[in-house]
């Protein structure tokens, strides 16, 4: 019988929401993605979370049909969805903005998932602070285009609305909740 | 057929967990979920059961109490439950062992860590409802971060008392946005949330609602400037500090008890492990 990946696993998935439960309270700190040997780390973090109740735009098409169809999750226009997985490495389209949420529901917002090359020893010094953070917190990354800090200042300007980033490296997540202060060196 | 882990299906699951995560994202919001079912009444800790049951994972140390005690019916019944439907899970009393805390009406006397998350049962998340009964106006107020009606509630109360005569459930400003109800903890744990070390996870199963104070997170009690927010003092009329009759510690929140015999008014720790590590202390020190 064909068995699946381990990213499946419901233990897998428990891990790996504690890894993003970590990252979004410790913004700016990397934390594990566990189970991710034969699939790529930004599959075992959509399989933490996604299913039939949330939509997700691929702009990039990061995620295979196939994949698509494990998660059971809906696909959605980018200004729509719920999750929102794309390059970091490549410049976002400015003219499209994500779901922000309202005044009264500042939940119904997008979950920015980013794939970058390297969370802990890239060459760019990024420096966050904010709520979950004991002073600033310095990561080393690489693969991240500086146009996604601009647009998410520019989206994150009207607290409580806003959009929450998770930054996916090959083994390695971090976060930036839209109440975290983050800008490169 | 046999129960998942943790007795919720993984898509109930996962609904919490992203709840959650915006929870934390956005601290002190009252994140709206569909709390399930739960073989217990809900007002029992139902929204901080499922809390622990989307968080936990074969190989946690888990406790639970309530009121400080980890020998009470409520803290009991949720830990058996816990155990009983989370094989691999190991339970502990001592709060310095636990991974997860699961607690209705206390903070631990002993400072968290970073390592450890702590989860409050809550009856009722808003502190708004005691001034606007309808949902939608008090939505706006939270999102406006307008909590004007709420200090003039206050106010009355210094007014009339002198001081304001809440005893538990503080309101307190989250982040400096939202005020939060933190859970009929007394005024005494407040401080302890104030830039915790700890992840603080709040659920109401009931209301179902779900909100956080994330680690290093002002958490700051709704006050004025010549009104000062101030915690219980355990202070005798000489101005004394009371003690612990069991352990003599004169650092922890006490419960206060009649002794049948002499009439005489006592108090006691509220938090059981604290109480008990005092004594074993106090032995060591004596004996060695």
């Amino acid at each position: 019988m064909h068995s699946l990946p381990e990213i499946w696993n419901a233990q897998t998935q428990q891990k790996n929401y504690r890894s993003l439960l970590n990252a979004m309270s410790r913004p700016g700190t990397c934390f594990p993605v566990w189970g991710c040997n034969s699939q790529s780390s930004v599959i075992a973090v959509l399989a933490a979370l996604l299913d039939n109740a949330v939509t997700l735009a691929d702009p990039d098409y990061l995620i295979s049909d196939e994949n698509i169809k494990l998660l059971q999750v809906r696909t959605a226009l980018l200004h729509e969805a719920d999750f929102v997985v794309a390059l970091g490495e490549t410049s976002p389209a400015t003219h499209i903005t994500p779901k922000l949420g309202t005044l009264t529901s500042p939940q119904d917002s997008a979950t920015v998932i980013l794939t970058v090359q390297n969370l802990s020893a890239g060459e760019c010094e990024l420096i966050v602070n904010g709520p979950g953070v004991n002073g600033e917190k310095k990561a080393m990354i690489s693969g991240l285009d500086a146009l996604w800090l601009q647009l998410r200042q520019e989206w994150n300007r009207d607290f409580p609305l806003g959009c929450d980033f998770i930054l996916v490296s090959q083994q390695q997540v971090l976060a930036l909740p839209r109440t975290s202060m983050a800008e490169f060196a | 057929m046999t129960e998942p882990f943790g007795y919720l299906d993984e898509h109930a699951k996962k609904e919490i967990r992203r709840a959650c995560l915006k929870a934390v994202a956005i601290p002190g919001y009252q994140v709206p979920y569909a709390s399930r079912e739960m073989p217990m009444g809900r007002g029992f800790g139902t929204g901080g059961l499922q809390l622990t049951l989307s968080l936990i994972g074969a190989g946690d140390t888990l406790k639970v109490i309530d009121q400080g005690a980890d020998d009470s019916v409520n803290a009991v019944s949720l830990r058996n439950f816990i155990e009983l439907t989370c094989p691999g899970i190991s339970t502990t009393t001592r709060t310095t062992d636990a991974d997860i805390i699961q607690s209705r009406h206390r903070i631990p006397e002993l400072a968290l860590r970073e390592d450890q998350y702590l989860i409050l049962q809550v009856p009722y998340p808003d502190p708004l409802v005691i001034v606007e009964p309808s949902e939608e106006k008090r939505r706006i107020s939270h999102g406006e971060g307008d909590y004007s009606r709420l200090l003039v509630k206050l106010y009355e109360d210094i007014v009339q008392f002198k001081e304001i005569t809440i005893s538990h459930r503080y309101p307190t400003r989250i982040n400096n946005h939202y005020v939060i109800d933190p859970s009929p903890i007394p005024r005494w744990d407040l401080p302890k949330m104030h830039h915790s070390k700890a992840l603080i996870l709040l659920g109401a199963g009931r209301e179902k609602k779900i909100y956080a104070v994330p680690p290093y997170t002002s958490a700051e009690p709704l006050a004025f400037s010549d009104v000062p927010f101030r915690i219980e003092n355990f202070c005798d009329a000489l101005g004394k500090r009371q003690a612990c009759e069991n352990c003599g510690s004169t650092q922890s929140f006490l419960d206060e008890y009649f002794d049948t015999h002499s009439g005489r008014k006592i108090y006691r720790c509220s938090d059981a492990d604290w109480c008990l590590e005092q004594l074993q202390r106090r032995d060591a020190l004596r004996h060695g």
